[in-house]
């Protein structure tokens, strides 16, 4: 990604804009922290606020009109925070100390003509900047008009001291009227010149109708004019000094103060004003759960608010912000940023926030379901962002090993003899369609895969034909792209060998892959295929009627059928069908969430992966449906109840009949437990010899395993670190055969330590009467470098 | 220079082949782009290691991660 | 401005000690003697390592590569404890020699440590003989946005003031010194510190007993280090 790329991308992200209330403010106080300051009773932290945005603050503070207010969100919701009602109880709260620094003196000279509140501003700003100014006036005094204001509003002895800071930073004053003639003057000796137009004396001095927008601007060179108010009408037509709201004066002062700068330095007048002034902000803050209040009204309005009303005032301030990604998102709270931060982290691959927070864990966290994205005003692409990152890491050989090694090596045994099949329907020459189960789906329910092609063979077409293997989805996710060519390539040559069928996907992730790799592949959902043909009104369909089918349940949408609606009705059309009572979660079709397997989250940081699910099963007491096995194994290891849509169509069978199962049915299939990794495994290398066997009569010779007693809590320790039981029936052969293991004094056990290929496994083992008990066991990727002998240096 | 990882001597496992308690000594542990010498129980004889299961996923796992994360 | 320093530098603590041994900086001799490899030096050509601390790396050159190298460093503690040796206490901004003195300058994880590196360099430049060679050897960092929060770390180490790669290649050349050869020797630092993982137990840990006690000052000094992302470089570089 590039500098380019990462601003445009950034732009997406509306989290830093500005509130309504700044950006309708012509000198854009940040009136969203003022406000939050007021309420928190910071009022040393309120003044700093309102002095960083406003020239002469105990004045406009005072005499604001506070624009800001009409395009305050609050307004259909009660009424505007009195953003002016509480400037003005601001002032009256003793003001800090601010330090300005001076900035180094700038060898132009600057003149201002006026004395009205436009010239003033523009004669700070330009001080301020460290140009010599000379303000011009026929008055005695600096203030014009100002002092006309009634004293209870703006006492003569703040006008004092806001004026005071002109003579402090060195303003030089001259009484004279200014005419043509000495205008003329004033252009040859000064660098530029301002005309305060809210002074009246200067308009005939104007040729022109209106000053330039934006530069405020005038024909001749280095002259420059603000303080006017002329919607609809020109300088010419008089009367356009006269009520010119104070912010506007004070805006289009500081605003050729800034044009008469860049004048002098010779740049654009106009580069990178775009923002300056009032403009519509692209912040969008949800309003959903605001309740209306109306504003606090000061009991005594000649006095203004009390500090608890002020206060008061203030917490009805809604504190916009977007944030509409972060409130959905459990992976964007935890890195405590927000996406347009993160887009910068990831371009300069730094830590997000001073602690163990890597960007690498923050890249690899994401689940890339795009949720985020559908959500976002702008559609800010999260996934795009951190998988893009990914490939780059792994082209740059900088991806950590451990982050999605298992999910890799699990597809590669996908993709071995062990699983991978492709067969035409037994007894049949070609496949018009062919079933692709996926390798999650025949690792949880090995039975369901092979029920569910007979049901296509006998519903769909006889000649369709079955291929199992990864569809390289973990490749993918991984960012790993010459694997995920491998994968990918696997499947297109099979499917040219197996005469181009169209292929019937049941697992939506594949579907993915399938379409964003493979789109020569035509391709059908199993649930629209079978919505289509499915007979499950029919009374002697298995399942129908049973009692538990009659419970409601949430259904989950895998996040990769975001934008697949047409697979998320076909789900629920079956379900209806077999007349489960299905409820929606306000989380759901085109805003579902993932169950935290996508993007590879579970792998790379299954603390993520824990919290994503505790958001998900806590959005609903019932139990979940699901049609995709990924989301069923994670949902039901996070504890809740979760069936599968093919639990209600193929109702699980015991093989004999039992007293709690007479009919054969295993009942609760919601109640049944996690897979877990070992389990997947043996089931897909069971469901491909089940099958050649069954199915297609051919049988391979079976290879005898070793048993292997576990006790469950040794087995849960396995699952959390991804030891699978052939890791340890091969470390134990290993240590076996070569007679290297290691022996306890205590209690006889055997230890022994293999290291296939990246990882050393450590299996604490005894011999039982059939196979060994497992005891414990522990992996790590270091590796030990073993020297004979005693004493040697390595 | 030889880390002391903090392990007691070991008195509960003994080398099979060599019938011998392992000894802490000091071992050579490599990932990635560093290299490590720890003390950890070996058999005096033949050289067989243990890696302590709490070295395993304590120390160890910290230190995969900090050479990992670049 | 750094904020004044309170704890003994880094380098004197002896829990960094432990971790470095003797020549207080990742690499130890090796990377020494592999400088010299590198410039190709001859037996009887002078040598100088500013910063030379024990003198261990001033024993080694002389004795493995026949040279009459020399060493100096402003910490009289450190000279202290290995008299006899070609050592003299001064200050790498102004060197007690004359111009053109040396064939090759070793500043091995020091001149991060000087108040005024620049200075520092021109006063290696004064002192290596036309077509010599600098070793410098020190931390730089890949994030920049932290340089502020570095500098307040309340303990003397290189890390307080060191710069991104950029920087430093410019300072150096800034010196008059030419044929800038750059190598990322990250590696040595993350060896270091997965060293200290297993000494400690964690980074955190070892900052802790760094300032005796973990308290604000070491978590801060850990996390703000961790997130400049340091790194450990060699630059041999010629002068001109």
């Amino acid at each position: 990604m590039d500098q380019k790329k990462l601003h445009q991308v950034e732009k997406q992200c509306i989290q830093e804009e500005a509130p309504a209330c700044q950006s309708a403010c012509p000198l854009h106080v940040d009136a969203r922290t003022f406000v939050d300051q007021i309420k928190k009773e910071k009022f040393s932290d309120a003044w700093k606020t309102l002095t960083r945005s406003l020239p002469f603050p105990g004045i406009l503070a005072r005499i604001c009109d506070h624009p800001c207010e009409k395009s305050c969100l609050r307004e259909k919701l009660g009424g505007p925070i009195s953003i002016g009602a509480l400037e003005r109880f601001c002032v009256n709260q003793p003001r800090p100390r601010i330090r300005t620094i001076p900035m180094p003196k700038k060898k132009f000279t600057m003149a201002v003509v006026g004395e009205n509140l436009s010239s003033l501003v523009a004669a700070l700003e330009l001080l301020k900047k460290g140009y010599e100014v000379t303000l011009f006036t026929a008055c005695a005094r600096l203030g014009g008009t100002l002092w006309d204001l009634p004293d209870t509003l703006l006492p003569d002895k703040v006008m004092d001291q806001e004026l005071a800071t002109l003579y402090t930073l060195g303003l030089k004053v001259e009484k004279k009227t200014i005419d043509g003639d000495a205008l003329a003057d004033l252009l040859n000796e000064f660098s530029a010149v301002y005309l305060g137009l809210d002074t009246p004396e200067t308009a005939p001095l104007v040729e022109e109708e209106l000053p330039a927008e934006r530069t405020f601007a005038l024909k001749r060179k280095g002259l420059f004019a603000g303080g006017f108010n002329a919607p609809g009408q020109n300088l010419q037509s008089g009367n356009i000094s006269t009520n010119v709201p104070p912010m506007t004066q004070a805006f289009q002062g500081r605003a050729a103060a800034l044009s008469m700068e860049r004048f002098t330095q010779k740049v654009s007048l106009t580069e990178g004003r775009e923002n300056e002034g009032a403009y519509p902000t692209r912040l969008y803050t949800n309003l959903e759960d605001i309740s209306p209040l109306p504003p606090i009204e000061p009991g005594d309005p000649g006095k203004g608010y009390t500090k608890d009303e002020a206060r008061a005032e203030a917490e009805r301030c809604i504190q916009c912000q977007c944030l509409e990604c972060v409130k959905i998102c459990p992976y964007l709270v935890h890195f405590k940023g927000y996406p347009k931060r993160y887009a910068r982290e990831i371009y300069n691959n730094a830590t997000i926030v001073l602690g163990d927070h890597a960007a690498n864990l923050m890249i690899n966290s994401c689940s890339l379901c795009g949720l985020c994205t559908e959500i976002c005003p702008e559609n800010f692409p999260m996934a795009d962002l951190c998988l893009d990152a990914r490939r780059d890491m792994v082209e740059n050989k900088k991806m950590p090993p451990s982050a999605h090694a298992f999910a890799l090596d699990d597809m590669a045994f996908s993709n071995s003899d062990s699983f991978i099949l492709w067969e035409h329907a037994p007894d049949r020459a070609k496949s018009d369609f062919a079933f692709f189960p996926g390798c999650q789906l025949a690792g949880s329910n090995p039975d369901q895969v092979i029920q569910t092609y007979q049901f296509l063979l006998a519903n769909q077409s006889h000649d369709t034909g079955l291929m199992l293997q990864c569809c390289a989805a973990p490749a993918h996710w991984a960012g790993n792209e010459p694997k995920t060519g491998e994968a990918v390539s696997l499947i297109e040559r099979n499917w040219q060998d197996m005469g181009r069928p169209i292929m019937i996907l049941a697992c939506s992730s594949c579907m993915e892959m399938f379409k964003l790799y493979l789109p020569q592949i035509e391709v059908l959902s199993l649930w629209e295929v079978m919505d289509k043909v499915g007979q499950f009104d029919q009374t002697d369909m298995p399942g129908k009627g049973r009692s538990d089918s009659r419970r409601p349940v949430a259904i989950h949408d895998p996040c990769t059928t975001r934008n697949q609606p047409q697979i998320q009705a076909a789900a629920r059309s079956i379900a209806a069908k077999l007349s489960i009572p299905v409820k929606e979660l306000e989380l759901s079709g085109k805003k579902t969430e993932c169950c935290g397997f996508g993007g590879l989250m579970e792998n790379a940081n299954p603390d993520m992966a824990k919290k994503q699910l505790a958001q998900r099963v806590g959005e609903s007491e019932l139990d979940y449906l699901v049609y995709c096995a990924m989301c069923r194994e994670q949902i039901r290891g996070a504890g809740k109840r979760t069936v599968h849509l093919l639990d209600f169509i193929f109702p699980p069978k015991t093989l004999t009949p039992a007293a709690s199962a007479p009919d054969h049915f295993i009942p609760d299939p919601a109640g049944r437990p996690k897979t877990g990794l070992s389990q997947s495994r043996e089931n897909r290398e069971e469901l491909k010899r089940n099958l050649l066997e069954h199915l297609w009569h051919r049988s391979e010779p079976k290879t005898h395993e070793t048993v292997l007693h576990i006790s469950p809590e040794v087995n849960a320790k396995l699952e959390k670190r991804r030891i699978l039981h052939r890791d340890i029936r091969a470390a134990i052969s290993h240590g076996e055969s070569r007679g290297r293991k290691m022996q306890s004094v205590k209690n006889g056990r055997f230890l022994v330590a293999h290291r296939p290929s990246l990882v050393t496994f450590w299996v604490e083992y005894s011999p039982a009467d059939t196979g060994y008990h497992i005891h414990n066991s522990y992996c790590h990727r270091m590796q030990v470098i073993e020297r004979k002998g005693t004493g040697e240096n390595s | 220079m030889i880390t002391n990882l903090g392990i007691e001597e070991n008195k509960e496992w003994k080398c099979l082949p060599c019938d011998c308690l392992l000894k802490l000594d000091r071992v050579r542990i490599d990932y990635m782009n560093g290299s490590f010498t720890v003390e950890l129980p070996r058999c005096p004889s033949c050289g067989m290691v243990l890696v302590p299961e709490e070295i395993a996923v304590g120390k160890m796992l910290e230190v995969e991660k900090l050479l990992e994360d670049k | 401005m750094a904020r004044p320093v309170t704890a003994q530098p880094l380098y004197k603590t002896p829990i960094l000690q432990r971790l470095t041994g003797p020549v207080l900086r990742p690499g130890g001799l090796g990377l020494t003697r592999e400088s010299a490899v590198k410039c190709g030096l001859e037996p009887g050509q002078r040598v100088l390592d500013v910063g030379c601390g024990y003198g261990a790396a001033v024993k080694m050159l002389a004795r493995e590569f026949s040279l009459l190298a020399w060493g100096i460093d402003s910490d009289l503690d450190l000279l202290k404890l290995n008299p006899g040796k070609p050592a003299i206490q001064a200050r790498a901004q102004t060197l007690p020699f004359r111009p053109n003195s040396f064939k090759a300058l070793f500043c091995e994880c020091v001149l991060s440590l000087t108040p005024d590196m620049g200075a520092a360099l021109v006063e290696f430049e004064r002192v290596i003989e036309p077509g010599g060679a600098l070793l410098l050897c020190d931390i730089h960092v890949r994030e920049k946005r932290y340089s502020d929060q570095l500098k307040d770390i309340p303990l003397a180490c290189g890390f307080r003031q060191a710069l991104d790669k950029r920087e430093m290649q410019e300072l150096v050349q800034g010196a008059g010194f030419g044929d800038l050869a750059w190598e990322d020797l990250s590696h040595l630092l993350t060896q270091l510190a997965g060293q200290a993982v297993f000494d400690h137990g964690s980074l955190a840990k070892f900052w802790a007993g760094v300032f005796g006690g973990e308290c604000s000052s070491s978590l801060r000094t850990c996390e703000t280090i961790r997130a400049s992302r340091p790194g450990y470089f060699r630059i041999i570089a010629k002068k001109r």
